[in-house]
């Protein structure tokens, strides 16, 4: 059997081995008691025939557990997407996976503040001499998700539109049964965005645009910013070019491509012209007056609009062999704060951030009660523990006389170092930690004791910053029980988590330092213990600003997140996100900085505008709203309250969500019925409000000539959707399914008879 | 119940018997016929691939009650310049195409007794029920066999199988 499988159909593929040779028996069988009964058939004797080899046929449907199909050994490449570095289109065509040439790659980033919204606009040709079924691949970080997406097929377009997820499966297997193109996207990895694309057609031309919006965290007062280049392949390099071909299935292609000479009429030089061109444009709003700025690898051309507004372009279009890198930073000596606005859905929308100072000058250490909470139980036994206990050991070293401080270890029971926290003295650590290294792990894990436990031991009657170190791998239960009893009960402190080890429950633990207005920590392996609990002790020791309050003028109804407000820590910038209309006058942001009061005015008019301020707002929303409904523990009322708010933001700004997803539908503008009549092509409309620069190309225009000759090999054959006329045609559900119906009336008949004969018998008795 | 499922695949028998018994008068005498008076389709030639040593009757439509009996085509009148393009139910008289590959030969003769060789250059899966062909394609007059894909799907969906035959001289 040489047949040629879509590779994606693996599974079921193998299933239907074991069943090649019974299926053909029916088959064999009816063939020769035709050519039997040609000659001198009458109707009857034909009907009579048909009776004996139905009756055959039963008998082989029964032997048939499952549905036939005969196959061969499927030859597969794959390509795994945990090497996908860059934006790729994915080619699927017969029994191969090859990546697209890619053509072009546009990238448009503005950054305002924290938030970073970035425009990719790709364009790949199918090189092979197939239809293809293609993967769109790009790299977008864990933080980000994309929310709008552009595609042109040859002369189709696609837009992704933002429904809820129950409407948005129905839209898509509609649009399925129908056989138009659609595509139901889901991230399916948190770091990498996915949409299929079916039918590309031989020489097609796909254009992508994907829009995200990613959060920047700055390191140590460096800002970065990455954009994937790296790693697609190009048409200089001859083996991927090979790879292309998806021949090796008999497709007799010298017979119909005789004129066509790949090696002979390709060339491909890298030389002379630049290879996939890159543009890419920066427009930088960091929110202070930038320091530094260095573009890595890359040439650029540096423009200062003023001293907190940059644009970065590249000199000309580069060759995408390396990821572009850029780093910048800030030289403020005190919080700076920056304010941008959008206007959207009637409402004003603004980006309040906050930046602290790299170094700060308050060297005063705060008065601390911290308590660390260590997870003792059985599921930590062997390297978590002995990791944890480094950690634990590591920051108890850390503390100061000026800290007090309380250890409670548990597993289904707890215990603790002191009555309540004492003094850090140097004999009181050395105690402490000759506790820790004793420490051996024990049974179950309840949670909820230990934690109430802890926020009760905080002297509530003090100022002192409270915090709360979890150490845990979070292999919890009751989830539900733990987030209301840290939100009911956590008052002023602030709860980390730090999971150690190669597997904690990484959600429960950042959504419990959500909760708890504090951050979490993941440490993988042995070897960055030290430096990460350093990192995040000199972090956690002096906060920049406590006690964040924002005071909006009178008359300003507005909503704003998050809420209530983080603390603001040495290179960490804060952003607020503020919703509402008719603004005037200042809005006040309250706080301490170690003891003493600090505040800054900042007058709303004076916003400067940019784009997707208002999605950042929404964004924002929608986790708090998250945080909101973890915290309700099992009300499922006030629950479906807030999914039906969450739902509601998501769709009136365009967001993908947990209630809400992104279907890619064939928007093309319909043409008149009887255009395919008229020999002249019809201009191609490019849907309203699509970037024209990116989508209104003419194949020539945009194809560098050495590729301009790949067309020909598929010109011959199957150029169904390029220039030449093509026709469609619709094919019939060709399927009766008649087998399993058969197959129950079967089981049925059977169960019947059984049924009739035991009620025989037991009259009989 | 079991009269209501077995009536498919035993329309699918019995009726390749009845057709063979119309397609002999069809050839002998050159005349379309319908098979019987109130079928809505005639017995227009006859699909054989000696390799698996098979043959079908074809009607000229593709209409459910058509392809109960036999398998279709999709263009009413054969005698046109187009593709030649049959369709028949992947668990009945199209199973045999899961045994099909490239380079593999067929054979379709015409009522009118003209009967031409293919050869299988080409196999592929739609994704939608939708075969563009290029009219280049079509000048050279291909016989396409086209039936429901993955072949043991337990519902229909709108993924087609197609193989695609150029005539051999």
């Amino acid at each position: 059997m040489k047949n040629i499988n879509p590779s994606n159909d693996q599974h079921h593929l193998s299933a239907s081995e074991t069943s090649k040779n019974e299926t053909r028996l029916p088959t064999q069988n009816i063939s020769l008691v035709m050519m039997t009964t040609k000659s001198q058939s009458t109707r009857w004797q034909a009907i009579g025939f048909g009776i004996a080899s139905f009756a055959l046929l039963t008998l082989c449907a029964m032997l048939i557990a499952g549905p036939s199909h005969a196959t061969a050994e499927v030859p597969q490449v794959s390509i795994n997407l945990d090497d996908v570095e860059s934006g790729q289109l994915l080619l699927r065509s017969d029994n191969a996976v090859s990546s697209a040439i890619l053509l072009s790659t546009d990238v448009k980033i503005n950054i305002a503040g924290t938030i970073s919204r970035t425009v990719v606009s790709q364009r790949f040709i199918n090189t092979g001499e197939t239809w293809a079924e293609g993967v769109y691949v790009f790299p977008i970080g864990e933080t980000a998700a994309v929310d709008t997406l552009k595609m042109r097929i040859g002369d189709r377009f696609i837009e992704g539109t933002i429904k809820e997820k129950k409407a948005a499966k129905i839209a898509y297997e509609k649009a399925k049964d129908e056989g138009k193109k659609a595509s139901l996207i889901e991230q399916q990895k948190p770091n990498l965005f996915t949409n299929t694309i079916a039918n590309i057609g031989p020489g097609e031309i796909v254009t992508v645009q994907i829009e995200f919006q990613t959060k920047l965290s700055p390191r140590n007062g460096f800002w970065e910013m990455r954009v994937p280049l790296v790693s697609a392949p190009r048409y200089t390099s001859q083996p991927i070019l090979q790879q292309v071909k998806f021949n090796a299935s008999g497709f007799a292609e010298n017979d119909l491509n005789s004129s066509f000479n790949e090696a002979k009429d390709v060339k491909f030089t890298d030389n002379i012209e630049i290879v996939n061109p890159v543009e890419i444009t920066i427009d930088l709003k960091p929110g202070f007056a930038v320091g530094s700025i260095e573009s890595q690898f890359h040439e650029v051309d540096l423009q200062e609009i003023s001293k907190d507004h940059r644009k970065i372009e590249l000199t000309g279009p580069v060759s995408s062999d390396r990821d572009f890198v850029l780093k910048w930073t800030s030289d403020n000596k005190g919080v700076e704060t920056s304010l941008f606005k959008e206007q959207q859905n009637g409402s004003e929308h603004y980006l309040l951030t906050l930046t602290p100072p790299f170094e700060i000058s308050n060297t005063k250490t705060p008065e601390r009660e911290i308590i660390f909470v260590q997870d003792i139980s059985g599921s930590m036994s062997g390297e978590p523990l002995r990791q944890s206990k480094l950690g634990l050991e590591m920051a108890i070293q850390h503390l100061t006389p000026t800290d007090k401080f309380n250890l409670v270890f548990f597993d289904d029971s707890y215990f603790s170092y002191a009555i309540n926290p004492v003094s850090a003295t140097s004999s009181e650590k050395a105690k402490a930690i000759k506790l820790v290294r004793n420490i051996q792990t024990r049974g179950g894990t309840e949670m909820y004791p230990a934690i109430s436990y802890a926020l009760s031991n905080f002297s509530y009657a003090t100022s002192a910053m409270k915090q709360l170190i979890f150490l845990t791998d979070g292999a919890v239960s009751g989830e539900s029980s733990l987030f209301s009893l840290i939100s009911n009960n956590l008052g002023t402190a602030r709860l980390f988590t730090i999971g150690i080890g190669s597997a904690p429950n990484s959600y429960f633990m950042s959504r419990a330092a959500e909760l708890g207005r504090g951050s979490h920590l993941h440490i993988g392996k042995t070897a960055e213990i030290s430096a990460k609990m350093n990192e995040l002790f000199l972090k956690i020791e002096n906060p920049a600003i406590t006690d964040l309050k924002l005071t909006l003028p009178k008359g300003f109804d507005a909503e704003y997140y998050p809420n209530p407000l983080p603390d603001l820590y040495v290179g960490d910038p804060v952003s607020i996100a503020i919703k509402g209309k008719h603004a005037t006058g200042s809005a006040t942001l309250e706080g301490k900085i170690g003891n003493r009061a600090w505040s800054v005015k900042v007058p709303l008019g004076q916003a400067a505008h940019h784009v997707g301020i208002a999605k950042v707002w929404a964004r924002e929303k929608i986790a708090n709203l998250e945080r909101a409904r973890i915290a309700q523990n099992s009300n499922s009322r006030s629950k479906d309250n807030i999914d039906g708010e969450l739902l509601q933001t998501a769709l009136s700004y365009g967001l993908v969500s947990r209630l809400s997803s992104l279907v890619a539908l064939d928007i093309t503008p319909s043409r008149p019925l009887m255009s395919r009549l008229t020999k002249s092509k019809l201009p191609l409309a490019i849907p309203y409000g699509w970037d024209t620069e990116q989508f209104e190309f003419l194949r020539q225009d945009i194809l560098p000539p050495m590729l301009q000759k790949t067309e020909a090999p598929f010109a011959k054959l199957y150029k169904a959707n390029l220039e030449t006329n093509s026709a469609t045609y619709a094919l019939p559900q060709t399927a009766l399914n008649w087998k399993h119906g058969f197959m129950f009336a079967l089981l049925a008949l059977f169960l019947g008879i059984l049924l009739l004969w035991a009620s025989r018998k037991r009259s009989n008795v | 119940m079991l009269a209501k499922a077995s009536e498919m695949p035993l329309k699918a028998i019995v009726g390749q018997y009845l057709l063979n018994d119309v397609w002999e008068k069809t050839l002998y005498s050159g005349i379309k016929t319908k098979p019987w008076e109130s079928a809505d389709f005639e017995v227009v030639g006859e699909l054989k691939v000696p390799r698996l040593g098979l043959s079908r009757i074809v009607l000229n439509s593709v209409s459910g009650e058509a392809m109960a009996w036999g398998v279709g085509t999709l263009d009413p009148d054969v005698s046109k310049q187009s593709p030649i393009i049959l369709a028949g139910h992947r668990d009945t008289h199209m199973e045999f195409m899961s045994q099909l590959h490239v380079g593999d030969r067929m054979s379709f003769q015409l009522a009118d007794g003209s009967l031409k060789s293919y050869e299988i250059v080409r196999s592929m899966v739609l994704n939608t029920p939708e075969l563009q062909l290029a009219d280049q394609l079509k000048g050279q007059r291909p016989l396409i066999l086209t039936t429901c894909w993955p072949f043991n799907a337990t519902h229909s969906g709108p993924e087609r199988y197609v193989l695609i035959g150029q005539e051999t001289t």
